[in-house]
Protein backbone atom coordinates (compact mmCIF):
# COMPACT_ATOMS: atom_id res chain seq x y z
CA UNK A 1 0.00 0.00 0.00
CA UNK A 2 2.99 2.61 0.49
CA UNK A 3 3.35 2.38 -3.20
CA UNK A 4 0.19 4.53 -3.43
CA UNK A 5 0.78 6.62 -0.03
CA UNK A 6 -2.16 5.94 1.31
CA UNK A 7 -2.82 8.14 4.46
CA UNK A 8 -4.11 6.33 7.75
CA UNK A 9 -5.20 9.09 10.28
CA UNK A 10 -4.29 8.54 13.73
CA UNK A 11 -6.74 7.02 16.24
CA UNK A 12 -5.69 9.46 19.25
CA UNK A 13 -9.25 11.24 20.40
CA UNK A 14 -11.08 8.49 18.80
CA UNK A 15 -13.96 8.43 21.94
CA UNK A 16 -14.55 11.94 21.12
CA UNK A 17 -15.73 11.39 17.42
CA UNK A 18 -18.80 10.26 18.23
CA UNK A 19 -21.46 10.60 21.54
CA UNK A 20 -21.78 6.77 21.04
CA UNK A 21 -18.36 6.21 22.01
CA UNK A 22 -18.33 8.50 24.71
CA UNK A 23 -20.98 6.29 26.11
CA UNK A 24 -19.64 3.35 25.53
CA UNK A 25 -16.84 4.44 27.30
CA UNK A 26 -19.03 5.54 30.69
CA UNK A 27 -19.98 2.34 30.56
CA UNK A 28 -16.54 0.34 30.54
CA UNK A 29 -16.18 3.24 33.57
CA UNK A 30 -18.38 1.62 35.59
CA UNK A 31 -16.14 -1.02 35.95
CA UNK A 32 -13.66 0.84 37.79
CA UNK A 33 -16.43 2.25 41.03
CA UNK A 34 -17.72 -1.10 41.15
CA UNK A 35 -14.38 -2.44 41.66
CA UNK A 36 -13.93 0.06 44.21
CA UNK A 37 -17.23 -1.22 45.92
CA UNK A 38 -16.00 -4.28 46.07
CA UNK A 39 -12.94 -3.31 47.80
CA UNK A 40 -14.78 -1.87 50.29
CA UNK A 41 -17.05 -4.44 51.26
CA UNK A 42 -13.24 -6.57 51.56
CA UNK A 43 -12.54 -4.18 53.56
CA UNK A 44 -16.18 -4.32 55.79
CA UNK A 45 -15.38 -8.01 56.05
CA UNK A 46 -11.17 -7.95 57.01
CA UNK A 47 -12.66 -5.18 59.92
CA UNK A 48 -15.63 -7.74 60.52
CA UNK A 49 -13.25 -10.81 61.20
CA UNK A 50 -10.95 -8.36 63.56
CA UNK A 51 -13.60 -8.20 65.92
CA UNK A 52 -16.14 -5.83 67.48
CA UNK A 53 -14.08 -2.49 67.65
CA UNK A 54 -12.78 -2.42 63.93
CA UNK A 55 -15.73 -3.35 62.46
CA UNK A 56 -17.12 -0.72 64.56
CA UNK A 57 -14.68 1.66 63.01
CA UNK A 58 -15.79 0.43 59.07
CA UNK A 59 -19.46 0.97 60.44
CA UNK A 60 -18.02 4.82 61.19
CA UNK A 61 -16.70 5.42 58.14
CA UNK A 62 -20.05 4.40 56.13
CA UNK A 63 -21.84 7.08 58.37
CA UNK A 64 -19.66 9.82 57.19
CA UNK A 65 -20.34 11.88 54.70
CA UNK A 66 -17.11 11.00 52.28
CA UNK A 67 -18.59 7.97 52.39
CA UNK A 68 -22.31 8.78 51.49
CA UNK A 69 -20.81 10.70 48.82
CA UNK A 70 -19.27 8.60 47.50
CA UNK A 71 -21.64 5.76 47.27
CA UNK A 72 -23.71 8.51 45.37
CA UNK A 73 -20.78 8.12 42.86
CA UNK A 74 -21.14 4.21 43.14
CA UNK A 75 -24.73 4.09 43.09
CA UNK A 76 -24.57 5.90 39.61
CA UNK A 77 -22.21 3.62 38.40
CA UNK A 78 -23.66 0.29 39.61
CA UNK A 79 -27.04 1.22 37.62
CA UNK A 80 -25.96 2.77 34.74
CA UNK A 81 -23.99 -0.91 34.75
CA UNK A 82 -27.15 -3.06 35.29
CA UNK A 83 -29.25 -1.29 32.86
CA UNK A 84 -26.24 -0.86 30.37
CA UNK A 85 -25.37 -5.00 30.96
CA UNK A 86 -29.35 -6.38 30.18
CA UNK A 87 -29.11 -4.04 27.29
CA UNK A 88 -26.40 -5.42 25.39
CA UNK A 89 -27.29 -9.10 26.83
CA UNK A 90 -29.39 -10.06 24.17
CA UNK A 91 -26.15 -10.13 21.77
CA UNK A 92 -24.80 -12.76 23.56
CA UNK A 93 -27.40 -14.90 23.83
CA UNK A 94 -28.15 -17.97 21.17
CA UNK A 95 -31.55 -17.55 19.87
CA UNK A 96 -34.09 -19.26 21.65
CA UNK A 97 -36.49 -20.95 19.78
CA UNK A 98 -40.37 -21.62 20.76
CA UNK A 99 -42.55 -23.06 18.27
CA UNK A 100 -41.61 -21.09 15.07
CA UNK A 101 -41.34 -17.54 17.23
CA UNK A 102 -37.74 -16.99 18.39
CA UNK A 103 -37.46 -15.13 21.46
CA UNK A 104 -37.31 -11.06 21.14
CA UNK A 105 -34.22 -8.85 22.00
CA UNK A 106 -36.81 -6.39 24.58
CA UNK A 107 -38.31 -9.71 26.25
CA UNK A 108 -34.62 -10.65 27.64
CA UNK A 109 -33.74 -6.79 28.34
CA UNK A 110 -37.11 -6.22 29.96
CA UNK A 111 -36.22 -10.14 32.03
CA UNK A 112 -33.37 -8.90 32.64
CA UNK A 113 -34.60 -5.57 34.46
CA UNK A 114 -37.16 -7.37 36.20
CA UNK A 115 -34.95 -9.60 37.95
CA UNK A 116 -32.97 -6.97 39.04
CA UNK A 117 -35.78 -5.17 40.71
CA UNK A 118 -36.37 -8.51 42.10
CA UNK A 119 -33.40 -9.45 43.37
CA UNK A 120 -33.02 -5.78 44.79
CA UNK A 121 -36.09 -6.08 46.68
CA UNK A 122 -35.53 -9.33 48.35
CA UNK A 123 -31.84 -8.38 49.48
CA UNK A 124 -33.32 -4.92 51.24
CA UNK A 125 -36.32 -7.17 52.16
CA UNK A 126 -33.61 -9.52 53.78
CA UNK A 127 -31.61 -6.91 55.25
CA UNK A 128 -33.82 -4.57 56.53
CA UNK B 1 -3.04 -21.98 12.03
CA UNK B 2 -3.68 -19.03 14.86
CA UNK B 3 -3.06 -19.23 18.29
CA UNK B 4 -6.41 -20.02 20.14
CA UNK B 5 -7.05 -17.54 22.65
CA UNK B 6 -7.16 -18.22 26.47
CA UNK B 7 -10.15 -15.37 26.84
CA UNK B 8 -12.58 -17.77 27.28
CA UNK B 9 -11.52 -17.99 31.10
CA UNK B 10 -11.73 -14.82 32.16
CA UNK B 11 -14.58 -13.55 29.74
CA UNK B 12 -16.33 -16.48 31.47
CA UNK B 13 -15.87 -14.47 35.39
CA UNK B 14 -16.35 -11.03 33.40
CA UNK B 15 -19.77 -12.38 32.52
CA UNK B 16 -20.68 -13.83 35.18
CA UNK B 17 -19.16 -11.21 37.67
CA UNK B 18 -21.28 -8.27 35.33
CA UNK B 19 -24.46 -10.70 36.33
CA UNK B 20 -24.18 -10.83 39.95
CA UNK B 21 -23.05 -7.24 40.19
CA UNK B 22 -26.02 -6.21 37.61
CA UNK B 23 -28.34 -7.85 40.17
CA UNK B 24 -27.15 -7.54 43.25
CA UNK B 25 -24.94 -4.20 43.70
CA UNK B 26 -27.46 -1.30 43.37
CA UNK B 27 -29.14 -2.64 46.26
CA UNK B 28 -26.03 -3.88 48.37
CA UNK B 29 -24.80 0.29 47.97
CA UNK B 30 -28.59 1.57 48.77
CA UNK B 31 -28.11 -0.31 51.83
CA UNK B 32 -23.85 0.68 52.94
CA UNK B 33 -24.06 4.12 51.31
CA UNK B 34 -27.70 5.54 52.55
CA UNK B 35 -30.14 3.39 54.11
CA UNK B 36 -28.09 2.33 56.79
CA UNK B 37 -26.21 5.80 57.54
CA UNK B 38 -29.56 7.48 57.40
CA UNK B 39 -30.85 5.41 59.74
CA UNK B 40 -33.36 4.02 57.69
CA UNK B 41 -32.62 0.26 58.83
CA UNK B 42 -33.42 -2.18 61.97
CA UNK B 43 -31.49 -1.52 64.82
CA UNK B 44 -28.23 -3.99 64.35
CA UNK B 45 -29.09 -4.60 60.94
CA UNK B 46 -25.29 -4.01 59.53
CA UNK B 47 -24.39 -4.72 63.68
CA UNK B 48 -21.28 -6.86 64.43
CA UNK B 49 -23.54 -9.44 65.75
CA UNK B 50 -25.87 -9.78 62.96
CA UNK B 51 -23.18 -9.27 60.14
CA UNK B 52 -20.47 -12.10 62.08
CA UNK B 53 -23.09 -14.52 61.91
CA UNK B 54 -24.34 -13.89 58.81
CA UNK B 55 -20.57 -13.64 57.34
CA UNK B 56 -19.84 -16.59 59.19
CA UNK B 57 -22.41 -19.26 58.16
CA UNK B 58 -21.89 -21.48 54.73
CA UNK B 59 -24.73 -20.00 52.91
CA UNK B 60 -23.67 -16.32 54.00
CA UNK B 61 -20.14 -16.87 53.14
CA UNK B 62 -20.39 -18.25 49.96
CA UNK B 63 -22.54 -15.88 48.95
CA UNK B 64 -20.34 -12.78 50.01
CA UNK B 65 -17.40 -14.49 48.07
CA UNK B 66 -19.55 -15.07 44.79
CA UNK B 67 -20.44 -11.46 44.98
CA UNK B 68 -17.38 -10.15 46.17
CA UNK B 69 -14.62 -12.19 43.70
CA UNK B 70 -16.72 -12.47 40.81
CA UNK B 71 -16.84 -8.55 40.59
CA UNK B 72 -13.31 -8.65 41.08
CA UNK B 73 -12.96 -10.04 37.83
CA UNK B 74 -15.35 -8.64 36.11
CA UNK B 75 -14.06 -5.41 37.28
CA UNK B 76 -10.28 -6.53 36.38
CA UNK B 77 -11.29 -8.15 32.91
CA UNK B 78 -13.07 -4.64 31.56
CA UNK B 79 -10.69 -2.57 32.80
CA UNK B 80 -7.94 -4.40 31.35
CA UNK B 81 -9.62 -4.22 27.99
CA UNK B 82 -10.49 -0.37 28.68
CA UNK B 83 -6.54 0.48 29.37
CA UNK B 84 -6.57 -0.77 25.15
CA UNK B 85 -9.33 1.62 24.91
CA UNK B 86 -6.66 4.55 25.63
CA UNK B 87 -4.23 3.79 23.64
CA UNK B 88 -2.16 1.29 26.44
CA UNK B 89 -0.67 -1.36 23.28
CA UNK B 90 2.85 -1.99 25.04
CA UNK B 91 3.52 -4.00 28.17
CA UNK B 92 -0.05 -5.85 28.09
CA UNK B 93 1.21 -8.55 29.36
CA UNK B 94 2.46 -6.61 32.22
CA UNK B 95 -1.00 -4.60 32.53
CA UNK B 96 -2.73 -8.17 32.29
CA UNK B 97 -0.74 -9.51 35.54
CA UNK B 98 -1.78 -6.11 37.26
CA UNK B 99 -5.65 -6.45 36.23
CA UNK B 100 -5.92 -10.27 36.93
CA UNK B 101 -3.57 -10.43 39.52
CA UNK B 102 -5.14 -8.16 41.68
CA UNK B 103 -8.47 -10.03 40.93
CA UNK B 104 -6.40 -12.84 42.18
CA UNK B 105 -5.50 -11.15 45.20
CA UNK B 106 -8.80 -9.75 46.36
CA UNK B 107 -10.60 -13.18 45.73
CA UNK B 108 -8.26 -15.25 48.19
CA UNK B 109 -8.61 -11.96 50.88
CA UNK B 110 -11.33 -12.32 50.57
CA UNK B 111 -11.67 -16.02 51.22
CA UNK B 112 -9.70 -15.37 54.07
CA UNK B 113 -11.16 -13.40 55.90
CA UNK B 114 -14.26 -15.09 55.84
CA UNK B 115 -12.46 -17.93 56.73
CA UNK B 116 -11.46 -15.61 59.77
CA UNK B 117 -14.94 -15.01 60.06
CA UNK B 118 -16.17 -18.36 59.97
CA UNK B 119 -13.68 -19.56 62.74
CA UNK C 1 -32.53 20.14 -8.59
CA UNK C 2 -32.62 23.91 -6.96
CA UNK C 3 -35.98 24.25 -7.70
CA UNK C 4 -36.34 24.85 -3.73
CA UNK C 5 -33.44 27.50 -4.02
CA UNK C 6 -32.00 25.59 -1.05
CA UNK C 7 -28.72 25.07 -0.58
CA UNK C 8 -26.32 23.25 1.99
CA UNK C 9 -22.74 23.82 2.87
CA UNK C 10 -20.85 20.14 2.25
CA UNK C 11 -17.20 20.55 3.61
CA UNK C 12 -15.36 17.71 2.11
CA UNK C 13 -12.04 15.58 3.16
CA UNK C 14 -9.58 16.26 0.40
CA UNK C 15 -6.38 14.30 -0.11
CA UNK C 16 -4.52 13.84 -3.39
CA UNK C 17 -1.69 11.87 -2.50
CA UNK C 18 0.74 13.04 -5.06
CA UNK C 19 0.42 16.66 -3.71
CA UNK C 20 -0.64 16.04 -0.24
CA UNK C 21 1.47 15.35 2.69
CA UNK C 22 -2.24 15.29 4.74
CA UNK C 23 -5.67 15.74 4.08
CA UNK C 24 -7.73 18.78 4.27
CA UNK C 25 -10.61 19.79 4.04
CA UNK C 26 -12.46 21.96 1.13
CA UNK C 27 -16.17 23.89 1.57
CA UNK C 28 -18.73 23.35 -1.77
CA UNK C 29 -22.05 25.32 -1.83
CA UNK C 30 -24.18 22.73 -3.06
CA UNK C 31 -28.38 23.50 -4.03
CA UNK C 32 -30.76 20.48 -3.01
CA UNK C 33 -34.19 19.42 -3.51
CA UNK C 34 -36.58 17.50 -0.97
CA UNK C 35 -34.89 14.36 -2.14
CA UNK C 36 -31.27 15.32 -2.83
CA UNK C 37 -29.07 12.75 -1.14
CA UNK C 38 -25.70 13.13 -0.08
CA UNK C 39 -24.37 11.05 -2.99
CA UNK C 40 -26.33 13.15 -5.52
CA UNK C 41 -24.66 16.19 -3.76
CA UNK C 42 -21.49 14.77 -4.33
CA UNK C 43 -21.96 13.88 -7.87
CA UNK C 44 -23.00 17.94 -8.21
CA UNK C 45 -19.95 19.05 -6.68
CA UNK C 46 -17.72 16.39 -9.59
CA UNK C 47 -20.01 17.44 -12.13
CA UNK C 48 -20.67 21.49 -11.56
CA UNK C 49 -17.93 22.19 -8.98
CA UNK C 50 -14.97 20.38 -9.00
CA UNK C 51 -14.18 17.68 -11.07
CA UNK C 52 -11.51 16.53 -9.13
CA UNK C 53 -13.33 14.61 -6.17
CA UNK C 54 -12.93 11.47 -5.95
CA UNK C 55 -15.35 9.05 -4.18
CA UNK C 56 -17.26 5.53 -5.03
CA UNK C 57 -20.57 5.22 -5.37
CA UNK C 58 -22.71 2.49 -7.55
CA UNK C 59 -26.29 1.33 -7.75
CA UNK C 60 -27.80 4.31 -5.34
CA UNK C 61 -30.17 2.41 -3.81
CA UNK C 62 -28.65 0.84 -0.77
CA UNK C 63 -27.77 -2.28 -2.05
CA UNK C 64 -23.97 -2.41 -3.73
CA UNK C 65 -22.68 -1.21 -0.45
CA UNK C 66 -20.13 1.04 -2.48
CA UNK C 67 -21.04 4.58 -1.24
CA UNK C 68 -20.48 4.26 2.70
CA UNK C 69 -19.13 7.77 4.03
CA UNK C 70 -18.63 9.62 7.39
CA UNK C 71 -21.62 11.94 7.62
CA UNK C 72 -21.40 14.34 10.29
CA UNK C 73 -19.14 11.80 12.24
CA UNK C 74 -21.13 8.34 11.69
CA UNK C 75 -21.06 5.85 8.92
CA UNK C 76 -23.82 6.02 5.96
CA UNK C 77 -24.66 5.00 2.97
CA UNK C 78 -25.05 8.42 0.88
CA UNK C 79 -27.32 7.19 -1.20
CA UNK C 80 -29.24 6.48 1.77
CA UNK C 81 -28.73 9.26 3.35
CA UNK C 82 -30.62 12.74 2.51
CA UNK C 83 -29.33 16.76 2.82
CA UNK C 84 -32.57 18.03 3.91
CA UNK C 85 -31.93 16.54 7.32
CA UNK C 86 -28.95 18.45 8.02
CA UNK C 87 -29.94 21.47 6.31
CA UNK C 88 -29.60 24.30 7.72
CA UNK C 89 -26.74 22.99 9.17
CA UNK C 90 -23.17 22.34 7.57
CA UNK C 91 -22.35 18.64 6.37
CA UNK C 92 -19.11 17.05 7.18
CA UNK C 93 -18.09 14.15 4.69
CA UNK C 94 -15.32 12.43 5.27
CA UNK C 95 -14.27 8.97 4.08
CA UNK C 96 -14.63 5.53 6.22
CA UNK C 97 -12.43 5.56 9.30
CA UNK C 98 -10.58 3.17 10.41
CA UNK C 99 -9.49 2.60 7.04
CA UNK C 100 -6.29 4.15 5.10
CA UNK C 101 -7.32 6.92 2.40
CA UNK C 102 -6.47 6.06 -0.67
CA UNK C 103 -7.78 9.42 -2.54
CA UNK C 104 -10.33 11.89 -1.22
CA UNK C 105 -13.30 10.10 -0.24
CA UNK C 106 -12.30 6.13 -1.28
CA UNK C 107 -10.68 4.07 1.12
CA UNK C 108 -8.10 1.21 0.96
CA UNK C 109 -10.54 -2.23 1.61
CA UNK C 110 -8.34 -4.75 0.88
CA UNK C 111 -7.75 -5.75 4.19
CA UNK C 112 -11.56 -6.48 4.44
CA UNK C 113 -11.22 -8.38 1.05
CA UNK C 114 -8.31 -10.48 2.33
CA UNK C 115 -10.10 -11.17 5.50
CA UNK C 116 -13.37 -12.39 3.57
CA UNK C 117 -11.91 -14.85 1.50
CA UNK C 118 -9.54 -16.26 4.79
CA UNK C 119 -13.35 -17.33 6.35
CA UNK C 120 -14.14 -19.32 3.38
CA UNK C 121 -17.47 -17.35 2.77
CA UNK C 122 -19.48 -20.29 0.94
CA UNK C 123 -21.21 -23.09 1.41
CA UNK C 124 -18.15 -26.29 2.46
CA UNK C 125 -19.33 -30.02 2.33
CA UNK C 126 -17.66 -33.21 3.15
CA UNK C 127 -19.01 -34.35 0.25
CA UNK C 128 -20.78 -32.57 -2.91
CA UNK C 129 -24.25 -33.27 -3.39
CA UNK C 130 -24.34 -34.51 -7.00
CA UNK C 131 -26.57 -32.61 -9.63
CA UNK C 132 -28.35 -35.85 -10.10
CA UNK C 133 -29.66 -36.20 -5.99
CA UNK C 134 -31.62 -32.77 -6.17
CA UNK C 135 -31.38 -29.28 -4.57
CA UNK C 136 -30.55 -28.85 -0.79
CA UNK C 137 -33.61 -28.20 1.41
CA UNK C 138 -34.16 -25.92 4.33
CA UNK C 139 -37.64 -25.50 6.31
CA UNK C 140 -38.29 -21.84 7.44
CA UNK C 141 -36.97 -22.60 10.80
CA UNK C 142 -33.35 -23.38 8.97
CA UNK C 143 -33.51 -20.75 7.01
CA UNK C 144 -34.26 -18.06 10.02
CA UNK C 145 -31.02 -19.29 11.61
CA UNK C 146 -28.85 -17.43 9.18
CA UNK C 147 -30.68 -15.31 6.87
CA UNK C 148 -30.52 -12.03 8.44
CA UNK C 149 -26.64 -12.26 8.49
CA UNK C 150 -26.44 -13.43 5.23
CA UNK C 151 -28.39 -9.59 3.98
CA UNK C 152 -24.45 -8.23 4.47
CA UNK C 153 -23.78 -6.13 1.23
CA UNK C 154 -20.04 -5.53 2.66
CA UNK C 155 -20.63 -2.01 3.08
CA UNK C 156 -18.42 -1.67 5.73
CA UNK C 157 -20.04 0.96 7.78
CA UNK C 158 -19.49 -1.68 10.53
CA UNK C 159 -15.89 -1.47 10.56
CA UNK C 160 -15.74 2.64 10.62
CA UNK C 161 -18.10 2.17 13.55
CA UNK C 162 -16.02 -0.32 15.29
CA UNK C 163 -12.96 1.56 17.39
CA UNK C 164 -11.70 -2.16 17.98
CA UNK C 165 -11.38 -2.17 14.50
CA UNK C 166 -9.53 1.45 14.56
CA UNK C 167 -7.12 0.51 17.70
CA UNK C 168 -6.01 -3.09 15.98
CA UNK C 169 -6.71 -4.18 11.70
CA UNK C 170 -5.94 -7.51 12.99
CA UNK C 171 -8.94 -7.82 14.80
CA UNK C 172 -11.54 -9.75 12.11
CA UNK C 173 -13.99 -7.23 12.67
CA UNK C 174 -17.95 -7.22 12.53
CA UNK C 175 -18.90 -7.71 9.06
CA UNK C 176 -16.47 -10.88 8.93
CA UNK C 177 -17.84 -12.37 11.91
CA UNK C 178 -21.49 -11.41 10.53
CA UNK C 179 -20.30 -13.17 7.33
CA UNK C 180 -18.62 -16.31 8.95
CA UNK C 181 -21.92 -16.51 11.23
CA UNK C 182 -23.88 -16.61 7.90
CA UNK C 183 -22.11 -19.77 6.62
CA UNK C 184 -21.86 -21.65 10.33
CA UNK C 185 -25.33 -21.45 10.80
CA UNK C 186 -26.29 -22.63 7.20
CA UNK C 187 -27.48 -26.27 7.65
CA UNK C 188 -26.16 -27.40 4.48
CA UNK C 189 -22.57 -25.70 5.59
CA UNK C 190 -19.90 -28.41 7.26
CA UNK C 191 -17.03 -26.51 7.55
CA UNK C 192 -17.81 -24.99 10.65
CA UNK C 193 -14.90 -26.74 11.84
CA UNK C 194 -11.99 -24.98 9.71
CA UNK C 195 -13.47 -21.64 10.48
CA UNK C 196 -13.48 -22.17 14.01
CA UNK C 197 -9.58 -21.08 14.47
CA UNK C 198 -10.50 -17.67 13.00
CA UNK C 199 -13.21 -17.25 15.25
CA UNK C 200 -10.92 -18.54 18.57
CA UNK C 201 -8.24 -16.29 17.91
CA UNK C 202 -7.10 -13.25 20.05
CA UNK C 203 -8.10 -11.00 16.88
CA UNK C 204 -11.13 -13.58 16.33
CA UNK C 205 -13.79 -12.94 18.85
CA UNK C 206 -12.36 -11.84 21.37
CA UNK C 207 -10.89 -8.15 20.31
CA UNK C 208 -14.61 -6.92 20.32
CA UNK C 209 -15.64 -5.03 23.48
CA UNK C 210 -19.33 -5.12 22.52
CA UNK C 211 -19.49 -1.26 21.81
CA UNK C 212 -22.17 -2.42 19.81
CA UNK C 213 -21.98 0.66 17.52
CA UNK C 214 -21.64 -1.62 14.38
CA UNK C 215 -24.91 -3.05 14.56
CA UNK C 216 -27.02 0.43 15.20
CA UNK C 217 -25.16 1.79 11.72
CA UNK C 218 -25.73 -1.48 9.76
CA UNK C 219 -28.15 -0.46 6.31
CA UNK C 220 -29.25 -3.80 6.56
CA UNK C 221 -29.91 -4.88 9.99
CA UNK C 222 -27.88 -7.69 10.10
CA UNK C 223 -26.52 -7.13 14.01
CA UNK C 224 -22.82 -7.99 13.60
CA UNK C 225 -22.87 -7.07 17.23
CA UNK C 226 -25.37 -10.52 17.84
CA UNK C 227 -22.48 -12.30 15.27
CA UNK C 228 -19.30 -11.82 17.10
CA UNK C 229 -21.47 -11.89 20.70
CA UNK C 230 -22.60 -15.05 19.86
CA UNK C 231 -19.49 -16.63 18.71
CA UNK C 232 -17.84 -15.68 21.69
CA UNK C 233 -20.51 -18.31 23.54
CA UNK C 234 -19.53 -20.80 20.73
CA UNK C 235 -15.74 -19.94 21.28
CA UNK C 236 -16.11 -20.69 24.95
CA UNK C 237 -18.07 -24.04 25.11
CA UNK C 238 -15.35 -24.96 22.50
CA UNK C 239 -12.61 -23.94 24.47
CA UNK C 240 -13.59 -25.87 27.86
CA UNK C 241 -15.49 -29.04 25.99
CA UNK C 242 -12.74 -30.08 23.22
CA UNK C 243 -11.49 -32.39 25.34
CA UNK C 244 -14.82 -34.13 25.34
CA UNK C 245 -15.01 -34.29 21.50
CA UNK C 246 -14.32 -37.50 19.83
CA UNK C 247 -12.36 -35.21 17.31
CA UNK C 248 -10.47 -33.65 19.60
CA UNK C 249 -10.24 -30.11 19.20
CA UNK C 250 -11.80 -28.47 16.67
CA UNK C 251 -8.80 -26.44 15.61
Amino acid sequence: MSARNTYVRPMRGWYRRNPRFMAYLLREGTSVFVALYALLLVWGLTALAGGAASYERWLAFLASPVSVLLHLVILAAAVYHTITWFQVAPKATPPLVLGTKSLPDSAIIGGGYAAAVVVSLVILVIAW
Amino acid sequence: MSKRSHEPIFWSLFGAGGVVAALVLPALVLITGLAWPLGLMSDGALGYERMSSVAGSLLGGLVLFGVIALTFWHAAHRIFHSLHDFGVHRGLGVWKMVCYGAAFVGTLWTAGALVAIAI
Amino acid sequence: MSESGREIEIEVLRYHPERDKEPRYQTYLVPFAHDTSVLQGLQYIKDHLDGTLTFRWSCRMAICGSCGKMVNGEPKLSCHTFLRDYHPGKLRVEPLWHFPIVRDLAVDQSDFLQKLEAIKPYIIRDEEKPVSEGVYRQTPAQLARYQQFSQCINCLLCYAACPQYGLNSDFQGPGIMALLHRYNSDSRDQGKAERMPIVNAEEGVWSCTLVGYCSEVCPKHVDPAAAVNRNKVNSTMDYFLRFLSPRGANS
